[in-house]
């Protein structure tokens, strides 16, 4: 009997000090223009949605060598630079909520720089991918590309 | 002599409550345990966002899970794929091909990527995948609060 309540409390303490229970992952899903990119890796190779689509938002990400936000186009405007990134990120969700309410776009087109870090550029994505139409429907045609000149 | 009346009788221990317990032990591990546990890199520390929906447990559809380690290296069930570009166009093919057309399943790239990621390497990536047919992409993320261990 020792020898068998022996191995089930090495069992007990062997799985207790090796397990790590996963943390429960998240997704952001994405359907990118069925148009099979034709440029070579190293290029731009997303269409933006606007040559298949309607009128697009082109929502530009531009990063500090670090990977950090150093500003942002949300089409006409520019805003961010100098500012906090959490500040920049905040600013961000309100300007696109105010031009896609007031203007009829069907799809946003996301440019980011090279330098960007992808946490930074998740951040961006699951704002505008939080956004709605002003018929009241989710924002579902999102494209991401890299900005024109890195 | 004492003790002669109960020569020859067997005591024998119950070993019912012990049985039990390794069964459940047994049980526990058998249903924690993940056997795709290969497929993702447990050295990737994924971004943290906001409002991301969780994954989806019923999909329709193969997938090929990607993982994208911050120096820009891609591991395929624990291995580096040097070759980019012409894993992913074999991979995309293979996937392609064998998929049944009218079960209306489709190839979800599924990226799981170091926060601190450039996305040049993921716009690589990305590029090489939509060059091979693939267009839909789950980018796995943690949501706020959460964070990873280890």
């Amino acid at each position: 009997m020792a020898a068998m309540l022996d191995m089930a409390f090495q069992l007990l303490a062997f799985f207790i000090l090796t397990f790590r229970p996963s943390p429960i992952e998240s997704q952001i899903s994405l359907r990118m223009p069925d148009k099979a990119a034709t440029a070579s890796a190293g290029q731009s190779s997303d269409a933006p949605v606007s040559e298949s689509a309607g009128l697009t938002l082109t929502v530009s990400v531009h990063a500090t060598p670090a990977g950090e936000i150093a500003g942002v186009e949300v089409g006409p405007q520019t805003f961010g630079a100098g500012q906090a990134p959490t500040e920049t990120i905040n600013a961000l969700r309100a300007t696109l909520r105010e031009t896609l309410t007031n203007a009829e776009f069907e799809g946003i087109a996301l440019q980011v720089s090279d330098d960007l870090n992808y946490e930074r550029m998740m951040q961006v994505l699951d704002i505008c991918s939080h956004q709605t139409l002003p018929t009241g429907e989710p924002m579902t045609k999102i494209s991401i590309e890299r900005l024109p000149g890195g | 002599m004492s003790g002669s009346s109960h020569a020859g009788e067997k005591v024998e221990p119950n070993m019912t409550p012990i049985l039990d317990m390794v069964f459940q032990l047994i049980t526990f591990f058998m249903l924690v345990i993940s056997f795709r546990a290969s497929d993702f890199d447990k050295a990737l520390v994924l971004p943290v966002v906001g409002s991301a929906a969780p994954a989806e447990e019923e999909v329709n559809g193969e997938f090929l899970i990607l993982n994208l380690r911050a120096g820009g290296k891609l591991m395929v069930q624990g291995k580096e794929e040097p070759n980019i570009e012409g894993f992913l166009n074999f991979e995309a093919k293979k996937m392609l091909q064998n998929i049944k057309p009218d079960s209306g399943g489709e190839i979800i790239v599924v990226i799981r990527a170091d926060r601190a990621l450039r996305c040049d390497f993921l716009m690589r990536v990305i590029a090489a995948c939509r060059k091979g047919g693939l267009s839909r992409f789950d980018f796995m993320v943690l949501r706020g609060g959460e964070q990873q261990s280890g």
